[in-house]
């Protein structure tokens, strides 16, 4: 009988056996077959595995309407500004899919960081490349008082908010109780903690609970802010297709054969899938991955031997610097304005500080979008994908910190194929049209 | 012929998993309640949330005794870890509070990639140090 000869003493050899079989039928074709564990990876990418929208618990109107409405037009509105000229969507534009297509971002002047795109933030911990922010309300106001960004203050914006109609009647029946600014004795016209020269000394001269007011009504706006950008999430892409059949057994075209050879590669000996897991392709952690940091290189006109001798810039530290923002931060989860517990804070009151996590790591990027998303990196130091899978595959040692990467040792043939799935995750944003426009068309 | 190496390739891989299962206990999945010993304690160790979740941020249940089997109050824990294999620490900074009777709150660990992890504790108490050290697999 045939189970006779797998007694006992043989099981283990028939059961390798049994195991081989398996193996030689998957690799005979590798394009259609999928192991258990490739597909439970693949499961995890897809789409349909992203869970409805996290909580914000420090911004207890970011699911209302009202709130949303508010937030779409301060983000497309250019007077929010020092100049007049720069609004969120300047740099995060709908048609670059919230992104800019600049190696860093450009508002009142360049900043040192790459704009990242924001479909898709309301599931991030952590906002900004150095997490320096742990809410979505709380990152909105920074670029907004940042001279290189928008360049304005909080005073200013307060009283864009008080001075408007539609602004002003939407913001009292959602957070109520607009405060009367019209007294320019107490509430000077432009005031700010980060200002510098007279508007920062006005702020400082100002009485503590007329700040406080002022601060108020700033964070509302970054709350309306973060109701809006809550809104934008990724859309399905061919890939999520392509796993949809593959979870119900039938057959897709929806990859091409170089695609589905790079996407072995993504989950499989390229490893992306150590960092980009879950279905916005990150885990939202931070990594010290040898970026280039663009501050630290030579100026092609200096000679080498002048350079040597030069003071240079303190290369960017990444999260090590964010995070203690973030905790000193007075919009974070703990802080007066947010309507959070100190319970739902676990995020910041956990955060790692020690440089061995934190020194030159960044924020691992969602991958949804990658291929219309270029230049690459905190610093948009790369211009192409191909450039990106470069340094994975052969990575250079970190400017700053220990690069937690080393050589993938893949073929000219399997960066391609690599590159090719990335362009499969391309997509338009989940949310109604008229939220990826501006609202004053 | 590609086949034949293909199924040599399997055989010896296959080998090899059976070889580690047996060299050595699994890592810790959080679904008992484990323990570890050092030079002076024991440490008993079980995630209230099991499977040990990816990306969440969770909590152990800790009890600690002396190899006498005392409980043991008052200890201070040092907790810190990450991933060997891609050099970083873990990625938020756990804290321990006692409640009475050797049982401790472990709060705060994440574990955010797929892989190995090590969590280390220094235990400090009555008069004693100690070093012990939890693996998983996620």
């Amino acid at each position: 009988m045939h189970h006779s000869r797998c007694s006992r003493a043989h099981v283990a050899r028939c059961l390798l056996a049994a195991l081989a079989c398996v193996a030689g039928v998957v690799h005979a074709d590798p394009v259609t077959a999928w192991s258990d564990a490739e597909r439970s990876l693949l499961q995890l990418l897809w789409i349909g595995n992203l869970p409805p929208l996290p909580p914000s618990p420090g911004n207890r109107h970011a699911d209302e309407t009202d709130a949303a409405v508010l937030g779409h037009r301060l983000f497309f509105d250019r007077r929010l500004s020092v100049n007049g000229e720069v609004s969120c969507a300047t740099c995060h534009v709908p048609d670059l899919f919230f992104a800019d297509g600049l190696p860093r971002g450009r508002g009142i002047g360049e900043t040192a960081r790459n704009t990242p795109g924001i479909v898709g933030g309301a599931y991030s911990p952590w906002l900004f490349w150095d997490g320096r922010r742990d809410s979505l309300w709380s990152q909105a106001l920074v670029p907004l008082e940042t001279a290189e960004e928008h360049g304005g203050n909080r005073s200013r914006y307060a009283r864009i908010l008080v001075s408007d109609p539609v602004y002003r009647s939407i913001y009292n029946s959602v957070f109520g109780g607009l405060p009367d600014l019209s007294d320019t004795a107490r509430f000077p016209p432009d005031a700010s903690p980060f200002a510098t020269g007279k508007a920062r000394d006005d702020w400082l001269a100002m009485r503590e609970d007329d700040r406080k007011s002022v601060n108020r009504v700033f964070a509302n706006l970054g709350k309306a802010l973060e109701a809006y950008q809550r809104r934008l999430v990724p859309g399905r892409s061919r890939f999520d297709d392509f796993v949809e059949s593959l979870l119900d057994d039938r057959p897709s075209d929806a990859l091409s054969a170089d695609e589905i050879a790079g996407l072995k590669l993504f989950i499989g000996r390229a490893k992306c899938v150590t960092c980009h897991l879950g279905p916005l392709f990150t885990n939202h952690a931070f990594h010290n991955v040898a970026t280039p940091d663009p501050s630290a290189r030579k100026p092609d006109y200096l000679p080498g031997i002048v350079y040597l001798f030069m003071d240079k810039p303190d290369p960017d530290r990444g999260r090590y610097d964010g995070v203690r923002q973030a905790l000193e931060s007075e919009f974070n989860c703990l802080g007066e304005y947010s309507d959070a517990q100190p319970s739902d804070c676990a995020e910041l009151s956990f955060a790692a500080t020690d440089h061995r996590t934190t020194l030159g790591a960044f924020k691992v990027p969602s991958l949804r979008n990658v291929s219309r998303t270029a230049p690459y990196t905190h610093a948009g130091v790369f211009a192409t994908l191909g450039e990106v899978l470069d340094h994975y595959n052969e990575p250079p040692d970190a400017p700053v910190g220990h690069s937690e990467l080393q050589p993938l040792h893949l073929d000219e043939r399997e960066l391609a194929q690599l590159e090719a799935f990335l362009h499969s995750l391309d997509s338009t944003a989940d949310a109604p049209a008229e939220l990826l426009e501006s609202p004053f068309q | 012929m590609k086949k034949h190496i293909d199924g040599i390739h399997t055989y010896l891989l296959t080998l090899l998993a059976i070889g580690s299962l047996l060299a050595h206990a699994p890592a810790y999945s959080g679904d008992t309640k484990q323990f570890v010993d050092g030079a002076h304690f024991r440490l008993y160790y079980k995630s209230t949330t099991t499977p040990v979740p990816l990306n969440e941020i969770h909590t152990w249940l800790l009890h600690l005794y002396t190899r006498d089997g005392e409980p043991v109050d008052g200890a201070h824990f040092r907790v810190y870890g990450g991933m060997p294999a891609h050099r970083h620490g873990l990625p938020t900074q756990p804290r321990v509070s006692g409640f009475g009777d050797g049982h401790y709150w472990l709060q705060g660990l994440k574990f955010s990639m797929q892989g190995e992890w090590e969590v280390w504790f220094d235990i400090e108490a009555a008069g004693k140090t100690d070093r012990v050290m939890v693996e998983l697999e996620l």
